[in-house]
């Protein structure tokens, strides 16, 4: 079999290498659900569901970042939530350490969670303006059941140190601080369990261009002071290519390409992937921006287009592309691809 | 700056918000101009008064508890629009300037149909333009004969809306974000105006449909000739669309330039510092460039000239002297004491 990893029926669990994260054929579904108020007339939407994964396979290494980039409805976010088991997975599982912690429960998910921790987007929202910053960071030891006092406090200091922020800011609000320093807050609270794994969605998509350049060299300093492995998701493909050994691409769902970082950029082979990289704004006006090929935007997740799911998009769409979903396979080496164009010639 | 071959001259714009903190000095002497058929990018980041400006040359600025200080002028086509009565904005304000912002939903009324709130905005440009009052739904022809109705498909159609007679009865909910940002753009060209003011109108929607609706306003304005006002906290955005650039910080322009000599030779610190902090899809991975700290508080920004604690370059007169705009040659001007007074 040529692929290492396929969006297809087969899983490959035991093949003796075990990567630090490894998810197969995960799916995450969401119905639709019709209020009681609106039932009656919403009944179009009876027993509809959100398909926001869709059969993804991937496998992350230590110390690897691997980027997850996508537009709006790509799934991209509920992927990592799914990862991070913050809700359970429609099917699928998430091998972590080459343990399946997909249906773990009790004191052995409290124990997978502390080594899985997540950075959000938005660092207003996700700290809690009532409590001090060393309540914040100290809050994951509180909760994975961490009682020493003089310990942990020492270990907030160590924390705030570590990402940048001065002991003087123990005590205050997050109000008190600039966006850029709020999110220092929110990794030194994902880094206090001293976890092998962060799920970082949209970082740095709120901050300022010069504050976000802070922000990514502070997280690539800790993940080499720290051995840290990264699943980076953003939608903006600069950041994520200057973050990444590999990159995957998702689109409704699924993930349509994976290549090294510099391969994916240099040369996307998915029709999707190469609009997608001709869309970006390069900044520099002696090259502004081709006739974009690709049609229309992304549909719905509720009406999940047949065969291959950008086919509607398609500049190249064949009567293949409209009646077979295309899986994920190895075309070049290191680089796989979910499209027709690439199907083996056998 | 390029005097009065200008459609809008910004001159020495001075905004003030009384707040419970203190006074926020949003705009704290702003000069720029936008010429005839010219897309001047606004380029900065959170705090620096780009949505201020727009507000402000619209008008719109909430008073209290926003001020506009003595001193200010706006001058768009021969007529300081801070001197004009509310009728006579009104009046300005759609068939004059327009202006389009970030999240089109927002902008649209969620209970009209799309195509009945273009069809408002032709009528009212049709009643200013006889300096009378809009009279709701009862005006369908227009001056040379055609209809309303035509008008609506027209509009629809310049903004390359697919079957736009299904579009226009479509409610802004039922549309896509960058089908909400065309039937915006639409309804601002029906008002026909000579300035588009654009806040952000691209940074709510995903990296594929931000490149369409930048082809479409370049392409727009060709075919229309109109002038864009275009603000953006993105330096790639504004590679694609602007023909000059005006870089804000903090309340003040330190930088004006042509798209290409900025890009190729930005001169204020600031502008560099920014810029090389930006990744670029190719090149290195080292650590990248930063600027340190943030962007300062507006209620007591630092003295002199307010980069001065983030600068590498300060040195004591930039403590104590605030830098004015100085005409460097070649439409770029550059407020720094590094480039000397003349």
């Amino acid at each position: 079999m040529p692929a290492t990893f396929s969006g297809g029926d087969e899983q490959t669990l035991s093949d003796g290498y075990n990567p630090l994260l490894k998810v197969v054929n995960l799916v995450k579904y969401f119905p639709l659900r019709t209020s009681p108020l609106w039932g009656s007339l919403a009944s179009t939407s009876q027993g509809k569901v959100v398909h926001a994964v869709d059969g993804v396979s991937f496998q992350l290494d230590e110390m690897e970042t691997f980027g997850l980039v996508g537009e709006s409805g790509s799934g991209k976010t509920t992927l990592g939530r799914t990862i991070l088991l913050l809700t359970p997975p429609t099917s699928g599982n998430i091998i972590f350490k080459g343990l399946d912690i997909t249906r773990l429960k009790g004191k052995m998910l409290r124990e997978v969670r502390r080594e899985i921790q997540i950075v959000f987007q938005d660092p207003i929202s996700s700290l809690d303006p009532r409590m001090r910053v060393k309540d914040i960071v100290k809050e994951p030891l509180r909760a994975s059941g961490f009682k020493d006092k003089r310990r942990s406090d020492e270990m907030v200091k160590e924390m705030l140190e570590l990402v940048g922020l001065s002991p003087e800011h123990y005590n205050r609000f997050p109000h008190e601080f600039s966006g850029g320093q709020r999110q220092r807050i929110g990794i030194a609270r994902a880094l206090i369990n001293r976890p092998r794994l962060i799920v970082l969605d949209e970082p740095t998509s709120a901050l300022d261009a010069s504050v976000q350049a802070q922000i990514l060299n502070l997280l690539k300093g800790l993940q080499r002071d720290l051995k840290l492995s990264y699943l980076f998701i953003t939608h903006n493909i600069n950041v994520v290519r200057y973050m990444s050994n590999r990159i995957a691409v998702m689109y409704l769902g699924r993930i349509v390409e994976v290549a090294e970082a510099d391969t994916l950029v240099s040369n996307p082979l998915h029709p999707y992937t190469r609009d997608l990289i001709a869309s970006i704004p390069t900044g520099d006006p002696t090259h502004r921006l081709r006739e974009i090929r690709i049609r229309g935007e992304t549909p719905s997740p509720i009406d999940i287009p047949r065969g291959c799911r950008f086919n509607p998009r398609c500049p190249y769409a064949m009567d293949e592309c409209r009646i077979v979903e295309p899986q994920l396979w190895e075309a070049e080496r290191g680089h796989q691809v979910a499209c027709h164009l690439y199907d083996q010639a056998s | 700056m390029s005097g009065d071959k200008s459609l809008l001259q910004v001159k020495n714009l001075r905004v003030i918000f009384n707040t419970d903190a203190g006074v926020v000095r949003a705009l704290d002497g702003v000069d720029l101009s936008v010429g005839y058929k010219e897309v001047l990018g606004v380029v900065g980041e959170s705090g620096a008064g780009k949505s201020a400006l727009g507000l402000t040359i619209m008008r719109l600025i909430p008073s209290p508890p926003g001020r506009i200080l003595e001193g200010s002028s706006i001058i768009f086509r021969g007529v300081d629009l801070l001197k004009l009565s509310e009728e006579e904005m009104n009046r300005v304000r759609g068939t004059g300037i327009s202006m389009i912002f970030q999240e089109p939903m927002t902008s649209l009324n969620p209970v009209y149909t799309v195509g009945d709130q273009i069809k408002e905005s032709i009528r009212l440009r049709i009643a200013r333009s006889r300096r009378e009052r809009p009279r709701g739904g009862r005006l369908e022809r227009l001056d040379d004969g055609g209809s309303v109705e035509d008008e609506l498909l027209e509009a629809l159609r310049l903004v390359r809306i697919p079957d736009p007679e299904k579009i226009a009865k479509s409610y802004p909910h039922e549309l896509s974000g960058g089908m909400r940002q065309r039937a915006m753009i639409a309804m601002m060209l029906a008002a026909k105006p000579s300035l588009l003011i654009a806040d952000e109108p691209t940074t709510a929607l995903d990296v594929t449909t931000q490149a369409q609706i930048l082809k479409l306003l370049r392409d727009l304005m060709e075919e229309v000739g109109a002038s864009i006002l275009f603000i953006t906290h993105d330096f790639g955005v504004i590679g694609e669309i602007a023909d000059r650039v005006a870089v804000m910080y903090a309340g003040n322009v330190v930088e004006i330039a042509g798209v290409h000599d900025l890009f190729h030779k930005p001169s204020h610190p600031y502008t560099i510092g920014l810029m090389e902090s930006i990744p670029h899809l190719t090149g290195e991975r080292g650590e990248l460039p930063t600027l340190p700290g943030s962007m300062p508080s507006l209620i007591s920004p630092p003295p002199g000239c307010k980069f001065h604690p983030r600068c590498p370059h300060a040195f004591e007169k930039c403590r104590r002297e605030t830098p004015r705009l100085v005409d460097m040659g070649g439409e770029r001007w550059v407020a720094c004491h590094l480039f000397g007074r003349r």
